[in-house]
């Protein structure tokens, strides 16, 4: 059995405080639902514990299976058994979906895999998702539709097989019956290869597809609540807003924004104005 | 189909032969002078790699309502001068792609020349710069409805130099052509060794034209998105550059050369030291 230890985490972005003490500890079998107003600092949990690098942990611990997940590089955090579906996964222009997932299998492994095995686990992913055949030979997430993008994340995790997988908003995207299809990946692989949840998510209909073990509430960087499934129920059919009167306690107005993607490419771009008469466009 | 290959080491002119895979491996020595010629109403895919070292004159026709898909791939790790000047004949078409992934310090001054109406071409450039490469494109629109789109993809080691100068001229009397370019350069330096010009120059109404152009670092969070599925930073790097370089490979419709050319590219990749 493999644990994820999250022990009085603080990160901050840009020098503001995101997350304030989060104290988190899964292991395989369970699924977490990780609930709460938008800008509270969800995604910033599952991204610091992936090693997003623009997140700087300021103060406490996270532990896998013991060992110092903070002093690992994040393909070191992949390898070693964690995995992050992503919100909004990045496009790889020229990278074939099966260059990039032969090689992120080949990165834990000893010897590269053999190309009929690695095509008939493919095409096992891709028939248990339900996902167009020539998925392979498409370039990663480069003009995939919302849902399909979110699939392939789940085929990602399928293939790599993490212990502890954590998912972002995985289910925005994806319409009711793939919504089932991958709640049906997703509690096969907990069930039978022992594999542990953290489960980012605004809603009950995916929560009644996978049944969480736990769910958590986070506000202002804080876990303040935790239960069992019949905790997004009432998050449901009620809202935050009873949290707050019950705890004593209030969501920031000032709730952080997501990080956005960030354009880091230097442009430049120049027309130059030569030729006489010439007409410059 | 038939598969043809021609080795040229001194100045000459040769025909494209229709159909099938015409392989012409260019020796250059000193200072040559070579003559392709696509006959009218021919067809077919043409693979063309440079070796050796000295200048080279090239001349491409292209006849008639010719349609070649055609990759040039620089083989040369020393020097080559590369003057090159295409012509491009009534209703003709041409998918070339352009492969210069070598270690050596390369100059090239190429014209791409739309000289009768109806004429098409699209290029697509590969380039892994891993020493020096000046390049000056240039597409000369002479005539009307003619057509070119220069896509350039670049990566520039670090302490290597690329200059890279593209232009669209549309002249007088070329009416309804069309002129596109797009330069890509991921530069893997933080100096600033890296320069892409773009120029569009019209003299004529009635036509279209576009530019874009970026050179950058390596996307920090492409390179984290692959890395969090267990990739190392530097096999993330090697898989972006790939992607980068890889698609001109897709010029090519022989399965078997394609595959071939698809190892050289990751091969080169490989050699080269990324970071």
């Amino acid at each position: 059995m493999s644990v994820l230890q999250i022990k009085n985490l603080h990160v901050s972005i840009e020098n503001k405080e995101i997350l304030k003490g989060v104290n988190l500890t899964i292991s395989t079998g369970e699924i977490h639902a990780l609930m709460g107003p938008n800008g509270n600092g969800k995604s910033t949990l599952l991204s610091t514990i992936m090693g997003h690098p623009k997140y700087e942990v300021i103060e406490g611990e996270i532990l896998f299976d013991g060992e110092n997940v903070l002093e690992m590089e994040v393909d070191e955090r992949s390898r070693v058994g964690l995995f992050l579906g992503m919100q909004y996964p990045q496009e790889v222009p020229g990278v074939t979906n099966s260059d990039f997932m032969k090689a992120a299998m080949n990165a834990r492994r000893e010897t590269p895999i053999n190309l009929f095995s690695f095509i008939k686990e493919m095409e096992k992913a891709v028939k248990a998702l339900e996902m167009k055949p020539d998925l392979a030979h498409r370039y990663v997430n480069e003009g995939f539709s919302g849902g399909e993008k979110k699939r392939n994340e789940i085929m990602q995790m399928l293939l790599l097989k993490p212990k502890i997988a954590m998912l972002d908003e995985i289910d925005s995207g994806l319409d009711i019956d793939a919504l089932r299809i991958v709640a049906n990946v997703i509690n096969d692989m907990v069930q039978n290869k022992a594999m542990g949840m953290l489960v980012v998510s605004h809603y009950e209909r995916f929560f009644q597809l996978l049944i969480p073990t736990h769910t958590h509430i986070m506000i202002d960087g804080r876990i303040v609540m935790d239960s069992d499934a019949s905790l997004v129920s009432r998050i449901d059919a009620e809202g935050y807003e009873w949290i707050e009167s019950e705890l004593g306690i209030s969501i920031p107005d000032d709730s952080v924004e997501p990080v956005k993607k960030q354009v880091l490419s230097v442009g430049s771009c120049a027309i130059n104005e030569s030729t006489k008469g010439a007409k410059n466009v | 189909m038939s598969n043809l290959e021609s080795v040229i080491v001194k100045s000459s002119t040769l025909d494209l032969v229709s159909g099938g895979l015409h392989t012409i491996n260019i020796q250059v020595n000193d200072d040559m002078e070579v003559t392709l010629i696509a006959p009218k109403r021919t067809k077919g895919n043409a693979l063309i790699n440079f070796l050796g070292q000295g200048k080279l004159k090239l001349n491409v026709v292209i006849e008639d309502s010719a349609d070649w898909a055609i990759l040039e791939m620089n083989q040369s790790d020393l020097s080559i001068h590369f003057d090159e000047r295409w012509s491009l004949k009534s209703n003709s078409n041409v998918l070339l792609a352009v492969g210069e992934l070598t270690a050596g310090n390369h100059v090239k001054v190429v014209n791409y020349d739309l000289v009768e109406e109806g004429a098409v071409l699209n290029v697509r450039g590969a380039t892994l710069v891993q020493s020096k490469l000046e390049a000056i494109l240039t597409a000369n629109h002479l005539k009307g409805n003619t057509y070119c789109e220069i896509n350039t993809y670049g990566i520039v080691l670090k302490e290597c130099m690329l200059k890279l100068d593209v232009v669209g001229y549309i002249k007088s009397k070329a009416k309804n052509s069309k002129t596109h370019q797009t330069s890509r350069i991921m530069n893997f330096d933080t100096k600033p060794n890296t320069s892409v010009n773009p120029q569009l120059i019209i003299d004529e109404n009635d036509v279209e034209a576009s530019h874009a152009a970026s050179v950058g670092q390596p996307d920090v969070l492409q390179v984290y998105y692959l890395q969090s599925r267990g990739m190392s930073r530097s096999e993330s790097l090697k898989l972006i550059t790939l992607g980068y370089l890889m698609p001109i490979v897709d010029v090519i419709e022989n399965e078997v050369v394609k595959e071939a050319l698809r190892e050289a590219v990751i091969q080169k990749v490989a050699e080269s030291c990324l970071i």
